[in-house]
């Protein structure tokens, strides 16, 4: 994986979610993360959502953890059901479909733990567990 | 003298948080604690008791430090809380004690919580684990198998109307 700040225009709209709507690191507690991004895509041939989802990536500069976010939710046609395919998937597994859904991939260095490890949750659940640092 | 037990790591503890636990008294190690008690004698007065966690590449994390006052015949125990992150202090708790059943009552509760809440956690994952694959068999159903029938039916009832 090549993590990398997108200072530019291209890149921007995830730079810019990940530093304004995650402005504390979950995993460590530092308000500087200086998220750093990388995108990987979701499996073509899968009708899974979960699976066929292209995800955005976000590295903390700090304790390395790895946060993870459907690109449909970071740009906002997720947070619809008549947008995208994956709304109709939230929707469908009883997920709030305004809201936008992380998953921990990597707890970084700073985590004596492994127990939030690829756990999914909503923004502001993750900003509340960053306030508890 | 009174005695000073320093409680064991449960197994649930041990499976989390992984590491060694080391006991320091008045700066001086006096043991690691694993799946026994570690009992010390401890002479009246005060003494300082430091409990840390190994953590990788040979450091330690979470030192908790406590000062007691030993009374002559008096029991106390001490049980140590590893942090969820590293810059975290760990934790000490220090109470007196009667028979070696409470103790085991002590311990008892604590892996019983860790592992009720695991428990609980790994339960509502695989609940939503179930019910996803459940909704996605549907989702697939109404999405692209239910449209084709229907594109199906259409093209057999036009070209039936052609025929």
């Amino acid at each position: 994986m090549s993590f990398k700040r997108m200072e530019g225009f291209a890149g921007s709209i995830p730079q810019k979610f990940a530093d304004t709507k995650i402005p504390k690191c979950p995993m460590c507690g530092t308000t500087d993360p200086h998220w750093s991004l990388d995108e990987r895509r979701g499996k073509l041939m899968s009708f899974d959502p979960e699976e066929n989802a292209n995800k955005y990536l976000f590295k903390c500069e700090k304790c390395g953890c790895i946060l993870r976010a459907p690109v449909t939710d970071v740009v906002g046609v997720g947070r619809s059901a008549l947008l995208s395919w994956q709304g109709v998937a939230k929707k469908a597994h009883g997920k709030q479909v305004k809201a936008i859904y992380i998953t921990v991939e990597e707890v970084g260095n700073m985590q004596t733990t492994d127990l939030y490890k690829e756990k999914e949750m909503t923004l502001e659940e993750l900003n509340a567990l960053a306030e508890r640092i | 003298m009174g005695d000073f037990v320093v409680l064991r790591r449960t197994q649930s503890e041990i499976d989390i948080f992984g590491g060694d636990v080391y006991v320091d008294i008045d700066g001086k190690n006096v043991g690691i604690v694993g799946k026994e008690d570690l009992q010390i004698q401890l002479s009246p007065g005060p003494h300082t008791i430091k409990m840390y966690k190994s953590h990788s590449m040979g450091t330690f994390i979470g030192a908790a430090e406590a000062v007691i006052e030993m009374k002559e015949d008096e029991n106390l125990y001490a049980r140590y809380s590893a942090p969820l992150i590293v810059s975290q202090p760990g934790n000490i708790v220090i109470a007196p004690f009667e028979s070696k059943n409470d103790l085991d009552d002590v311990i008892n509760n604590v892996e019983n919580s860790i592992r009720r809440e695991y428990q609980n956690q790994q339960r509502l994952e695989n609940q939503q684990k179930i019910e996803s694959e459940k909704n996605n068999t549907s989702l697939m159903i109404w999405v692209y198998i239910i449209p084709a029938i229907a594109f199906l039916l259409y093209l057999i009832i036009t070209m039936s109307y052609l025929l």
